[in-house]
């Protein structure tokens, strides 16, 4: 997995880009959560468009990511979700907890309202 | 004939200590150790090569030199002031010439006082005869008369003196020599090193060897007034000479490696074979003519000149002989360096407990290589390095020095102390190089990874380290190097092993979670097959008979991950899950209580689906729960398809979820198939996964098989699909069938 990050309106948006899967993504995926948190940035958008696959571990890392966020009175948002993914979504129903959008502005303006 | 063979013999020894003498100066001439064995070695072995230089050239010459001349040779009684000095440093420094360095000077004060008696006042009548000054002035005559007859006094107690010293001079150097003994057996006591020990003790055998045969051949004539033949006497000075220094030489060479050269050790026995060859040439050819001679008469002149060609023919094949065996005696003696390399790469290459291995290392600098102050450094993990050192049991932990490692690694070959980036090194690294008196850093680098450094402190010897030295270390380092990674390889294979059978055992232990019967009756029959994709896994599934009776309770899960966390997660699970199923409660409050403790005890990241089922056997209604689980598929009877997807979320993320349960009748013919992504997610050489498309289409083209063999069916088809490669994740797969009324 490869994982940039950038802002929009006061949000940030990560893209991360092949593969969630376990091990070294984990940790790479929370310490850049924990790194906006210090520098006071709450409200992150994952952009999944570009992830063509995810393990249970790789769900694991955005549960984990998304508890991170809102425990620390934030929120983690889903954008672009792929049919794949948005099944396995569906299956573990998470898609119940995960607020996900089809498009970025759809997703910066939610945290606006 | 014996004239010549000893001054050959005499000079050449001689020459090799005045060799000896410049190269051990050249090594370090700033070395106080060196200076002063250096200068002990010039005068022992000056006094053979003038005695030679005498008697082969000024003698048949028969020339006559001044008295002053000859007494010149005198100055080769410096070697007793020498001497005391290099006991005095040797080998350790003798604290009260440590607090008194001019006193360490001062010793040669009475040999120079000698020196310069016996050269300007060689001739006694002479200097008096100087004394006896006239003039033709008339005052100034008279004056100077009666100013002689003041001097004369003097001159006769001068005269006495100089009988007296020269009488009894030698004296001083007993004296000298006795003095150096006791030094040496100070010093000696308070050395540990065996080693150092050995060499102190040869030394002093052969200062004792000389002062004896010094005391036969000079003292005791003079001082008892007994007169020695020149020559027996002569000889017995040179011997004893060439003795003490001959073995302090050899003690250098047998037991200290470290600090003459390769070449020193070469041309020293080059030198001494040549001798011996020479010396046996000489009197071969001699006292063949002679035979030849008396044989044959005048004809001889013409066979001499053959045998000289046929001495010469063996001659260099004899010298190789005897060049070999000096070699082997005198070089390849435990302290070579060659040897200890041998010795070093055959003892470390066996040693596998790393602990033994490092305590070799440190063994082998401070007994083979006479360094003190050894430190084995080797870095860990969480910015620790550990440091070992002779002097204790267990390594002392440091904090890593990341400029001394970066250093390091470029650097590559060992280093001296003067070119470390010491400001630039941690505090607590430079006083651990302070107190160790460090002078060489030895890089320990596999593939440009530093695996560890070896601090190396001063020599025991006092020497400073040369290129040999350095260029010696890189052998051993990387010979080190390879030691430390076949004992960290077998300490890995050794915990490989240990995680392996734990493994197993954790194996069983999951093993035993997993129903031992599957239940079977005249209405129902199942099949169950699990595999992990690695030793454990975090695949489940159960069958809880309940004690009610007529309640059949099955469920399927996949804990999140592999291996032994997921294993954990499972067994953990399980547990909750044996302690609720049998409650008066909802499925959906059970349901939800699992995930609540769960949640409670995990880390959201770890989860499992799961659905959970309860069959009342009496009115076929199934009961469910699917908590994030893929969706049963309940094939019915007329070919319909089913998803049993009622539930809620994945167990353990959440804490407060709450869940619905679904609820279906079962009717005679009815398949429910349960499984696990392991089987759905199987991936082909493609990455095409094998789906749920698949696995409904294949059940429902074989539906009709008996259980055992559908079973076969599915897990041989995914098994294809995946071209016969192991499960990428742990697979399981639940089936039920509702047998048809008989």
């Amino acid at each position: 997995m490869k994982l940039t990050d950038r802002e929009e309106g006061g949000v940030v948006i990560l893209e991360p880009k092949g593969k969630i899967m376990g091990g070294p993504d984990a940790t790479i995926l929370n310490e850049r959560l924990h790194d906006f948190i210090k520098t006071d940035k709450r409200n992150v958008i994952i952009d999944l468009g570009k992830v063509d696959w995810m393990n249970s571990t790789g769900l694991g890392i955005l549960i984990s990511g998304l508890t991170t966020m809102r425990n620390n009175g934030g929120d983690l948002k889903l954008v672009n979700v792929t049919e794949k993914i948005e099944s396995l979504l569906t299956i573990t129903k998470l898609i119940t907890v995960f607020e996900n959008y089809d498009s970025i502005d759809d997703a910066v303006k939610s945290f606006k309202t | 004939m014996l004239n010549i063979i000893l001054s050959i013999v005499f000079a050449l020894s001689g020459a090799v200590l005045v060799l000896l003498s410049i190269i051990i100066l050249r090594e370090n001439y700033r070395g106080r150790v060196n200076r002063v064995t250096a200068m002990m070695l010039f005068f022992a072995g000056i006094a053979p090569v003038l005695a030679t230089v005498y008697y082969a050239i000024v003698l048949p010459s028969g020339r006559e030199l001044p008295l002053w001349v000859y007494n010149l040779s005198y100055i080769w009684e410096l070697f007793f002031p020498s001497l005391l000095l290099f006991s005095a440093i040797f080998p350790v420094e003798n604290s009260f010439f440590k607090r008194r360095p001019r006193l360490f000077y001062a010793a040669f004060i009475p040999h120079i006082v000698h020196i310069i008696i016996v050269v300007f006042f060689a001739d006694p009548d002479k200097f008096f005869s100087t004394l006896k000054m006239t003039s033709d002035a008339p005052i100034i005559g008279v004056l100077l008369e009666y100013l002689s007859y003041v001097f004369i006094p003097f001159a006769v107690l001068f005269s006495l003196a100089l009988e007296f010293h020269v009488r009894f001079f030698s004296l001083v150097n007993l004296f000298y020599v006795i003095v150096a003994l006791v030094l040496l057996y100070q010093g000696a006591k308070s050395v540990i090193n065996p080693r150092i020990k050995k060499q102190v003790k040869l030394i002093s055998y052969g200062i004792r060897i000389s002062v004896g045969l010094y005391a036969v051949a000079y003292i005791i004539p003079q001082v008892f007034d007994y007169d020695l033949n020149v020559q027996i006497r002569y000889s017995l000075i040179i011997i004893g000479l060439l003795g003490g220094p001959g073995f302090i030489a050899w003690a250098i060479m047998k037991h200290r490696f470290l600090d003459i050269r390769l070449i020193v050790r070469q041309s020293l026995v080059y030198s001494l074979a040549s001798a011996i060859v020479i010396g046996f040439y000489l009197v071969f050819i001699n006292r063949f003519g002679r035979f030849l001679n008396s044989v044959l008469g005048e004809t001889a002149a013409i066979l001499e000149v053959a045998v000289i060609l046929i001495a010469l023919l063996f001659f260099q094949p004899l010298l190789n002989l005897i060049d070999k065996l000096l070699r082997k005696g005198l070089i390849k003696g435990s302290a070579d360096f060659r040897v200890v390399l041998e010795n070093f790469s055959r003892r470390i290459i066996t040693l596998l407990e790393f602990d033994k291995l490092i305590k070799e290392i440190l063994r082998t600098f401070k007994e083979d290589m006479l360094i003190e102050n050894t430190l084995v450094c080797i870095p860990g993990s969480k910015g620790q390095c550990a440091v070992y050192s002779p002097f204790e049991l267990r390594p002392a932990p440091h904090k890593k020095d990341r400029v001394l490692e970066s250093f390091l690694i470029v650097r590559e070959a060992p280093v001296t102390a003067d070119d470390l980036p010491t400001p630039a090194l941690s505090a607590e690294t430079r006083a651990l190089f302070k107190d160790n008196e460090t002078e060489i850093i030895i890089p320990l680098i596999s593939s440009h990874r530093l695996m560890g450094y070896i601090a190396l402190g001063k020599k025991a010897s006092g020497m400073a380290y040369n290129t040999e030295d350095l260029s010696m270390f890189r052998v051993l380092a990387n010979q080190i190097v390879v030691a430390i990674s076949n004992a960290r390889l077998y300490i890995e294979s050794l915990e490989r092993q240990r995680y392996e059978e734990e493994l197993a055992l954790a194996r069983n232990i999951q093993q035993q979670l997993l129903p031992d019967i599957i239940p079977s009756n005249e209405r129902l029959q199942f099949t169950a097959f699990s595999e992990p994709s690695r030793e454990v896994g975090g695949d489940y599934y159960d069958f809880i008979t309940s004690t009610a009776g007529n309640q059949l309770v099955f469920c399927i899960g996949d804990a999140s991950g592999k291996g032994v966390p997921a294993s954990l997660l499972v067994a953990r699970m399980q547990a909750i899950l044996h302690s609720i199923s049998q409650a008066d409660i909802g499925i959906q409050d059970k349901i939800a209580h699992v995930n609540n403790v769960l949640f409670r005890s995990g880390m959201p990241e770890s989860f499992i689906t799961f659905f959970y089922g309860e069959l009342n056997q009496d009115n076929m209604l199934f009961k469910y729960c699917n908590a994030g689980h893929n969706y049963p598929i309940l094939l019915r009877e007329n070919g319909e398809c089913e998803y049993l997807k009622d539930g809620g979320l994945i167990l353990g993320a959440f804490g407060g979820a709450t869940y619905i349960s679904g609820e279906v009748g079962l009717y005679p013919g009815d398949l429910l198939i349960c499984f696990t992504d392991g089987i759905t997610e199987a991936m082909n050489p493609s990455d095409e996964e094998f789906g749920d498309k698949r696995l409904e289409d294949l059940i429902l083209r074989n539906r009709n098989l008996p259980l055992p063999q559908l079973q076969t069916k599915i897990l041989d088809n995914v098994k294809e699909h995946c071209s016969g490669r192991p499960f990428e994740d742990d697979c399981t797969l639940l089936l039920m069938k509702v047998l048809p009324l008989s």
